[in-house]
């Protein structure tokens, strides 16, 4: 492949990204075909992004917190 | 069960001075990510006398050992050595799991995470302000540690970050 191993791990820690091509190469390398399919973007999640992003950070945590609790109880309902 | 306090969790942690920064879940929801989790990570600084004040948060925080076996958690001794020899601790508290991840896949532990965290208000009244990891770094972590959850998760995170940067 030619890679040099520094190259290689800057890629496993996150520093550095390999280019499109040489992902290709490495998949390759591997015995694997890369495969690419394209799908919708799924807009519910940006719009829950979008509201999430209008909060304070407290506020987004509280409302998680919120959310968790709120499952939790149903599940301990729905389980007797 | 008891309700789930990460808030709590973390008073006990910042009340015992323990200088540490959160990350996985309840990071990336500060950061704005809308998911959810039933844990608080953090990331400790290993010195010996962050650790002792763990411990003593840990003893407060009646932390035992969670496995797959026993989710309620087994009773542990938990000490500043031990908490040295090994990279990862899942314990149950009084207030909710809190995770030990003592240097997270992907990166180089605290001192690595201290350095784009933030310091952020998690709760008003009383105020409670924690160094939290960036959303990158989460990611990192995530992309690292490769687990099908993790992966999961990845599309959201990546979504929040380009639309954090605007």
């Amino acid at each position: 492949m030619g890679s040099h191993q520094s190259v290689v791990a800057r890629w496993e820690t996150g520093r550095t990204h390999p280019d499109f091509d040489t992902v290709v190469s490495v998949v390759r390398a591997a015995g694997f075909e890369l495969g690419i399919s394209l799908h919708h973007g799924d807009q519910h999640d940006l719009a829950l992004i979008r509201r999430e992003l209008t909060l304070l950070p407290h506020q987004r945590l509280s409302g998680m917190i919120d959310a968790v609790n709120k499952l939790n109880a149903m599940q301990a309902t729905a389980g007797g | 069960m008891a309700e789930f306090d990460p808030v709590g969790i973390l008073r006990v942690l910042v009340e015992h001075e323990v200088d540490l920064v959160v990350v996985g879940g309840i990071a990336a929801r500060l950061r704005g990510a809308p998911l959810l989790t039933q844990d608080v990570d953090i990331t400790p600084s290993g010195t010996r006398k962050n650790l002792h004040r763990l411990v003593a948060a840990l003893q407060v925080l009646d932390a035992r050992l969670r496995t797959a076996a026993e989710p309620d958690g087994v009773p542990f001794p938990f000490d500043p050595v031990l908490l040295e020899t090994t990279p990862m601790w899942t314990l149950t508290t009084r207030l909710g799991d809190l995770d030990l991840v003592m240097s997270p896949a992907g990166t180089g532990g605290f001192q690595d995470l201290s350095r784009d965290a933030d310091e952020l208000l998690v709760a008003e009244s009383p105020q409670l302000i924690v160094k939290v990891a960036s959303l990158a770094d989460v990611i990192r972590s995530k992309e690292a540690a490769g687990r099908e959850k993790d992966r999961a998760a990845l599309p959201l995170l990546r979504r929040t970050l380009e639309e954090s940067q605007g």
